[in-house]
C-alpha cells in the first residue's frame, strides 16, 4: 500500500471512531457547590470536604496546602454521581488553606480549580521577629557565606593588589599560598550565595538549595550582578597571584581591585539610595579603599613575622611604600563612608533605635579601634620597626594581627546589613509588584504583605500605550502546574468603589491574595472591557510564598 | 499506520468533545460570498443555574443577518453602521445591518439543551482560511458566561476556559 493510501485508510479508520464517540455526551463539568464554600471561615477544622458538579465525575487529584506551605495528597477521596468527597486530614492547622481539585467528566475532558478556606480565621502575614526556625538557619548560612564572599574580596584581592604594586617579590612569594586560599573561598562562596539569596528571598528552607527556582530567583535579583561580578574579579585576583609577569600580574590585580568596587555597588542598601548617581560611584570608592588597605593586612603581618627571625629589610621598605600610599586612601575613605552614613540614617537617634544603625554604631566603633590601632602602629611601632629593625618586629607584627581581627569583625558587621533595612526604607513595606503585559494591554500588580492582615493586591491595567484601561471586571488567575495547583481564580473589586472620591476606572483591588507556595507561578489577568471583548494578557513569574 | 491511526483517532475525538463542552456553533466551517445559518448549541447553564438570556455580537463580514424566532423567547436586535461595506449579491452593497442579537425572557434549565438560529450571508470579501468568533453572553438565574475568549496567535482554543465560538471561513465555491 502506498503512504497517500496508508494515511486515507488511517483518516477513515479515525473518523469512523470518532463518529462512534458524538453519541456520548460531551458535557462540561463545572463546580457547582462546594462545603467549606471558597472564601469561608469556619470555626472548626471539618472532618470531610466536598465539591459538587452538575454532573457525575470522577476526581483526578485533590490536594490540600495548609498555612505553613506543606502540601497534603488526602487518601480517601470518593466521587458519587456529582459530588466528590474528601476525608480530610487529622488535626488541619488554623489559618488559610488551599483545597485544589482536578476532575474528569464522562467524556475524558478534565477540569480543574481550587478554592480556600480559613479554619479559626484567615492566616494573618507573621510579625517580623516571628521568624521560623528554618529562616533563622538560612540566614545564618546566608551570613556566613557572605562574610567568606567578602574575606575573599577584601583580603583576598585586596591582598593580591598589594602583592602586585607594593610589595618586595619575597613577601609576594610568601604570601601567595594565603592569597590563593581565600581566593578560592570566595569563588565558592560566590555561587552559593546566590542560591542562598533565593531560597531566602522565595521564603524555603535550606533544603531547597538544589532547586533550580532558587538559583533562578538569586540570579534576578540585582545581587545576581554583584555575584557575577565578584566572581570575576575574584578571577582577575587569582590569575594576577599566579601570573609570572609582574606587569601582568599589576594589570590583573587593579582589574579585580576595580571589580570590587563595582561588584559592591551593583546592589545592596546604599547602592540605591537617592541620588543614585553619586550613591553608586561613593560606594565603588568607598569599596576600592577597603579592599586597599584591608588586602595589606595579612602580607604585612606575614612579612613582620618573618622580620623577627630572618632579614628586616624588604619589610621595611614595602612598608614605607605602603605608608605613603595609604594616606590618601584612609582620606577617602573616612569622606565616602561619611556621606554614605549620612545618606542612610535620615536621623542620628536612628543609630540606637533601628537596626540597621545598630550594625553601623558596631562597624564605626570597630572602625574607630582599627584607626586607633593604625595610627598607634604609624606613629610609633613603625618608627621604632624601622630604627631597631627585627628586635621591634614581634609587637608590630602582633599588632597587625589585630587589625586583621577587626577588619574581619568589620565585614561580619557589614555582611548583617543584608537583613536590617535603612531606616529611609522602612517605611516601605515590603511588597512584591509584578509587570506584566501583552499587546493590547498590561498590569501592574502589587502585592502588599501588611503585618497582622491578611495579605492586599492592587492591580493596574493599561493598554498598549501606558494608558488607563477602563475596565468592567478584572480577573486574576494564579496556577501552579510544578506544585500540582490548579488555578486560583480571584475577582477584583473597583479601588475606591466603597466612598473614594477619586474613583479610578483602572486600579482594582483583590481583598485577600495568597500565594500559599514560592515558585513559578503562571498568572493570568483577565480584562473584561465591554460586554463582548475581554484581553487577556499572561505570563510567567517568580513569587515568594505569601501565606 | 497504527500511530497515524491512533493519533487521528485520538484528535478527532478530542476536538468533538472539548467544542461540545462550550457553547459552539453547529456547524464550523463556511464559505465566504455565501449564506450561512448559524445554530448556536447551549449544552448547560452557569454552575447548575438556568440560562434566562443569550446575546451574540455579529462579527464583521456576516451580513444581512436574520434571527429565527424562538418560542417562549422574546427575540431582539441591534443595528448599526458596518465597519466597511460589504459586497453581498452581483454589485450590492452593504453598510449596515444586525450587529448584535438577543434572546431573553426564556428559561433553559441546566438539566436543557437548546439551540439559537439565525441566518445570514458571509460576505465575499471576507479572506478564507481564517476563523471568525461570534462571541456569545449567557446570562443565568445566578451567574455568567461569558463565551467571548478569542485565543492568542498558536494558542489552541481548548487552553481557554470559555472560547468564542469559531467559524473558519472556506474558499469562494
Amino acid at each position: 500500500m502506498t503512504g497517500r493510501g496508508r494515511s486515507v485508510v488511517a483518516c477513515f479508520i479515525a473518523l469512523v471512531i470518532a463518529l462512534a464517540h458524538t453519541g456520548e455526551a460531551c458535557a462540561h463539568a463545572s463546580l457547582v457547590k462546594a462545603s467549606p464554600a471558597d472564601g469561608a471561615v469556619v470555626p472548626v477544622a471539618p472532618q470531610a470536604l466536598s465539591l459538587t458538579f452538575n454532573e457525575p465525575v470522577s476526581p483526578l487529584v485533590i490536594r490540600l496546602i495548609g498555612p505553613d506551605g506543606a502540601s497534603i495528597v488526602p487518601r480517601t477521596v470518593v466521587g458519587e454521581n456529582n459530588t466528590v468527597t474528601v476525608t480530610a486530614p487529622a488535626n488541619l492547622q488554623r489559618g488559610t488553606h488551599l483545597l485544589s481539585w482536578r476532575v474528569i467528566s464522562a467524556d475524558g475532558h478534565p477540569v480543574g480549580g481550587s478554592l480556600m478556606f480559613s479554619i479559626g480565621a484567615p492566616s494573618a502575614q507573621p510579625a517580623a521577629n516571628a521568624d521560623s526556625r528554618a529562616e533563622r538557619g538560612v540566614r545564618t548560612v546566608l551570613w556566613a557565606v557572605k562574610v567568606v564572599l567578602y574575606v575573599g574580596l577584601f583580603a583576598g584581592i585586596g591582598g593580591a593588589f598589594f602583592c602586585a604594586w607594593i610589595a618586595e617579590p619575597v613577601s609576594r612569594r610568601r604570601s601567595e599560598p594565603w592569597l590563593l586560599m581565600l581566593l578560592t573561598a570566595g569563588l565558592i562562596a560566590a555561587p552559593a550565595s546566590v542560591a542562598l539569596q533565593g531560597v531566602d528571598a522565595l521564603d524555603l528552607p535550606l533544603s531547597a538549595l538544589a532547586h533550580k527556582v532558587s538559583w533562578e530567583t538569586g540570579l534576578e535579583t540585582s545581587y545576581g550582578l554583584t555575584a557575577i561580578a565578584a566572581a570575576f574579579a575574584l578571577f582577575a585576583g587569582l590569575f594576577a597571584c599566579v601570573a609570572e609577569s609582574l606587569r601582568l600580574a599589576r594589570g590583573l590585580a587593579l582589574l579585580g581591585l576595580l571589580g570590587v568596587g563595582l561588584a559592591l555597588s551593583l546592589s545592596g542598601h546604599a547602592s540605591t539610595a537617592q541620588p543614585q548617581l553619586v550613591s553608586r560611584p561613593t560606594l565603588f570608592l568607598h569599596a576600592v579603599c577597603v579592599a586597599f588597605w584591608i588586602g595589606a593586612l595579612l602580607p604585612l603581618a606575614l612579612g613582620a613575622r618573618d622580620a623577627a627571625v630572618r632579614a628586616a629589610l624588604p619589610a621595611i621598605s614595602e612598608l614605607r611604600r605602603f605608608s605613603n600610599a595609604i594616606v590618601p586612601v584612609v582620606v577617602l575613605l573616612l569622606l565616602t563612608g561619611l556621606w554614605l552614613a549620612f545618606v542612610q540614617l535620615d536621623r542620628i537617634e536612628a543609630l540606637w533605635t533601628t537596626n540597621y544603625g545598630q550594625v553601623l554604631a558596631g562597624k564605626l566603633a570597630a572602625v574607630i579601634a582599627l584607626f586607633a590601632l593604625a595610627a598607634a602602629n604609624r606613629y610609633w611601632l613603625v618608627p621604632k620597626f624601622e630604627s631597631s629593625g627585627g628586635a621591634a618586629a614581634r609587637p608590630f607584627a602582633i599588632s597587625i594581627a589585630f587589625e586583621l581581627v577587626i577588619a574581619l569583625v568589620i565585614l561580619g558587621l557589614v555582611a548583617l546589613w543584608r537583613f536590617t533595612a535603612p531606616p529611609r526604607a522602612l517605611a516601605a513595606d515590603a511588597s512584591i509588584s509584578v509587570h506584566i503585559h501583552g499587546e493590547k494591554a498590561m498590569a501592574e500588580i502589587e502585592i502588599e504583605r501588611a503585618k497582622q492582615r491578611s495579605p492586599q493586591a492592587s492591580v493596574l491595567v493599561l493598554d498598549g500605550a501606558f494608558q488607563p484601561l477602563a475596565a468592567k471586571e478584572v480577573t486574576l488567575v494564579l496556577a501552579n502546574p510544578a506544585a500540582g495547583i490548579e488555578p486560583i481564580r480571584m475577582n477584583a473589586t473597583r479601588a475606591g468603589a466603597n466612598g473614594g472620591a477619586r474613583a479610578n476606572t483602572s486600579t482594582w483591588r483583590i481583598g485577600d491574595l495568597r500565594i500559599p507556595v514560592a515558585g513559578r507561578w503562571n498568572l493570568r489577568v483577565e480584562i473584561l472591557i465591554s460586554d463582548f471583548e475581554k484581553r487577556i494578557i499572561e505570563d510567567t513569574v517568580t513569587l515568594p510564598r505569601v501565606p | 499506520m497504527f500511530r497515524e491511526l491512533v493519533l487521528g483517532a485520538a484528535g478527532a475525538v478530542v476536538a468533538v468533545c472539548t467544542a461540545s463542552a462550550h457553547v459552539t456553533l453547529e456547524t464550523r466551517e463556511a464559505a465566504v460570498g455565501a449564506p450561512y445559518k448559524a445554530v448556536l448549541r447551549v449544552p448547560h447553564g452557569c454552575e447548575g443555574a438556568a440560562t434566562i438570556a443569550l446575546r451574540v455580537r455579529v462579527p464583521d463580514g456576516m451580513i444581512a443577518v436574520k434571527p429565527m424566532p424562538k418560542p417562549g423567547w422574546k427575540v431582539d436586535t441591534v443595528s448599526g453602521k458596518y465597519p466597511q461595506a460589504y459586497s453581498h449579491f452581483r454589485n450590492a452593497k452593504l453598510t449596515e445591518g444586525v450587529t448584535e442579537i438577543s434572546f431573553t425572557g426564556g428559561n433553559l434549565p441546566d438539566a436543557f439543551y437548546d439551540e439559537f438560529v439565525f441566518t445570514g450571508f458571509i460576505a465575499g470579501d471576507l479572506e478564507a482560511g481564517k476563523l471568525l468568533y461570534f462571541p456569545v453572553v449567557q446570562e443565568c438565574e445566578k451567574g455568567v458566561h461569558r463565551w467571548i475568549e478569542i485565543p492568542a496567535a498558536g494558542k489552541p482554543a481548548s487552553e481557554y476556559p470559555e472560547p468564542a465560538p469559531a467559524l473558519k471561513l472556506l474558499p469562494k465555491m
